[in-house]
């Protein structure tokens, strides 16, 4: 790939729209981001919120039916929506490295790691047999992967939840990419694993220098990880920025509901928040603040179009009427 | 510390006294053939009626077999269950499946698209233990639409199938469905792993207000530590078979006696900078756990 001019960000994705049911109901409505060479972005929003579409776009493996009907993805200065197949392919094998939840589904169960990581570097890398089996130990071994010599000749289901989603990213970093998107690859693993993968992904991106796409609905997870977050409502980013600054002061009401909702790390018993009622359905269309309807801060003209995406030093935001600043104490 | 000496931090059992509903003595549980692989190695639990139970460890601790094994689905090499005045683990093949069909145990699963038949409108999903207990279609209907709102969904929604409804939605009939039995118990294994914040927080807030509403009594296991703290009364902490700390939920998360029970509080990841992950921590109480237990990973 090029290499980036100065503050050039790696990945742009700028307006990108996204449709499902073979491109009749809009999905994602125009959604803005960059990822700088070196950071990490946390996407964070309710299930449905177009988060994991965004993901697949960027990476070219939308499912059958969901197509990109506008804007623009560019990755390294090159733009991947009008890219072939081909070229996609070529970008994403050796420039995008990828980890999704429920690892085990995206390995074969019936070859062991040692051959499923050697045939990455061999495909993808064009390393020769014995090379690319010392280079799958050395994977491994960054990954915090034990008794490496053992797990290279085991096979998935011979693994625990967390080993396997440090094979999976050693297969997602064999070939150095510079941009990882990990989507939801922390949910539904034990708090401990959980820990375990995000103190690793804290590594890989200290040792390597990636740039991390990383998605959740956790904002604690998120909070661990992310330097900005983008926080992501009916297809459309709705707040945007530094993450200390974004998760202290958020402004937009949706972003403080989901802060209400997490947890409070005090173990204090209490009555658990509950954002009531649902986002949009897609084929209902609605217009100004896709929440307005869940909000309680909410009043007329929060239904009208034009709400403006305001911005100051750095940290962005789409809502009419939203929390106020918080005086410095 | 051999790994058979695990200290066992025990509850102050002084609380649960008349409301007792359930009685877990010396459970022992083990899986596969011949002798097979011990699984719970003397575990106790007990449940009050109105108590809500979270049950915390890692995979493979033995969380669901303990659930299982309660509802006589594992066989249990020794030990005891007993719900109110009978001895499930005691009871022939027959007598338990009638004992079940009396719904006084419910369970609740992690997937609720996996567990409920993906083919039934709602209504007859949740009627169904009703339908096999021989109620007239009309108090069903009735006992469905009660239930519905009773979790919080429009009855409307009663002709749709899973397919149809959100993953949270379709949690809260999982949820209806086990009420519509009038349970005594409720165990809900990991009924939020698959949820975001808000229907998570919906589910579990749920189950805090049908203890208190209807006093049943209810196990849940889950990873969501915090969440947990918000709504249990009390907490067990499984690890590698062995109940290794069991106390009120304060106690355990506020003053955690076993290390084990520490690393998992220093696990958990937070918005507060002051108390996120620290890996350096985290790696000395995990080499402890291992010194302490003999268990290495």
């Amino acid at each position: 790939m090029s290499a980036l001019a100065e503050n050039e960000p790696l990945l742009r994705v700028d307006q990108l729209r996204v449709a499902v049911g073979g491109g009749a109901l809009e999905a994602v409505h125009g959604v803005s981001f960059d990822v700088h060479k070196g950071q990490t972005i946390g996407l964070v929003g309710e299930s449905g919120s177009g988060k994991t579409l965004t993901c697949r776009a960027v990476l070219g493996v939308l499912a059958p039916g969901c197509v990109v009907t506008g804007g623009s993805i560019r990755f390294a200065g090159k733009d991947l929506v009008g890219a072939g197949r081909r070229e996609l392919a070529d970008i994403r094998s050796r420039h995008i490295g990828a980890v999704f939840q429920d690892p085990a589904s995206y390995l074969n169960p019936s070859l062991t790691i040692g051959r499923q990581l050697s045939e990455v570097l061999r495909v993808k890398g064009g390393l020769a047999r014995k090379a690319a089996r010392i280079r799958a130990a050395e994977l491994l071994e960054l990954v915090g992967m034990r008794r490496i010599e053992r797990v290279l000749g085991q096979y998935p289901h011979q693994l625990s939840g967390g080993m396997l989603q440090r094979a999976l990213l050693a297969i997602a970093v064999s070939c150095d990419p510079e941009l990882l998107i990990a989507d939801e690859a922390t949910t539904a693993l034990d708090v401990t694993v959980q820990a375990e993968v995000i103190d690793l992904l804290r590594t890989l991106r200290a040792e390597l220098g990636l740039s991390i796409v990383f998605v959740s609905h956790d904002l604690a997870v998120i909070s661990e990880l992310c330097d900005r977050i983008a926080v992501f409502y009916a297809g459309q980013v709705v707040e945007a920025g530094e993450a200390g600054q974004v998760l202290a002061a958020p402004r937009h009401r949706y972003t403080q509901a989901l802060l209400d909702a997490a947890d409070t790390g005090t173990w204090d018993r209490r009555r658990l928040t509950v954002i009531p009622g649902q986002p949009p359905a897609l084929d209902t269309p609605w217009t100004g603040c896709a929440f307005a309807d869940r909000c309680a801060s909410s009043a007329a003209d929060c239904h009208s179009d034009g709400i403006p995406w305001r911005t100051a030093g750095g940290h962005g935001f789409q809502c009419q009427h939203p929390v106020p600043v918080r005086e410095a104490s | 510390m051999s790994a058979t000496e695990i200290t066992r931090i025990g509850k102050d059992q002084a609380t649960s006294s008349t409301a007792q509903l359930l009685r877990v003595r010396g459970l022992n549980v083990s899986l596969g053939r011949g002798h097979g692989v011990p699984i719970l190695h003397d575990v106790d639990l007990d449940v009050a009626a109105g108590e809500i139970v979270g049950l915390i460890g890692e995979t493979g601790s033995g969380k669901t077999t303990l659930a299982r094994a309660i509802l006589g689905l594992v066989p249990v090499r020794s030990g005891s269950v007993t719900l109110a005045d009978t001895q499930l683990s005691s009871l022939r093949e027959n007598k338990l499946r009638a004992f079940r069909r009396t719904g006084q145990i419910q369970y609740v699963f992690q997937d609720p698209l996996r567990s409920l038949d993906p083919d039934l409108p709602v209504r007859d999903i949740v009627g169904e233990g009703l339908a096999v207990r021989g109620v007239s279609r009309a108090e069903r209907a009735d006992a469905v639409r009660a239930a519905l709102e009773q979790v919080g969904l429009d009855p409307a929604l009663a002709d749709r199938t899973p397919g149809q409804i959100s993953g949270g939605q379709r949690q809260r009939v999982s949820i209806a469905r086990a009420l519509v039995m009038r349970p005594r118990l409720l165990i809900c294994d990991e009924p939020v792993s698959a949820l975001d914040v808000s229907n998570r927080n919906h589910i579990l807030q749920l189950l805090a207000d049908l203890r208190d509403e209807l006093g049943v009594g209810v196990i849940v296991i889950s990873h969501d530590l915090g969440a947990l703290a918000s709504i249990t009364d009390s907490i067990a902490v499984l690890y590698h078979g062995r109940l290794v700390e069991y106390g009120s939920t304060k106690d355990v998360f506020t003053a955690p006696r076993h290390t084990y029970t520490r690393l998992l509080i220093a696990s958990v990841p937070s918005i507060n900078a002051a108390t996120s992950i620290d890996a350096e921590r985290r790696r000395e109480l995990r080499d402890q756990v291992a010194r302490e237990t003999g268990m290495v990973e």
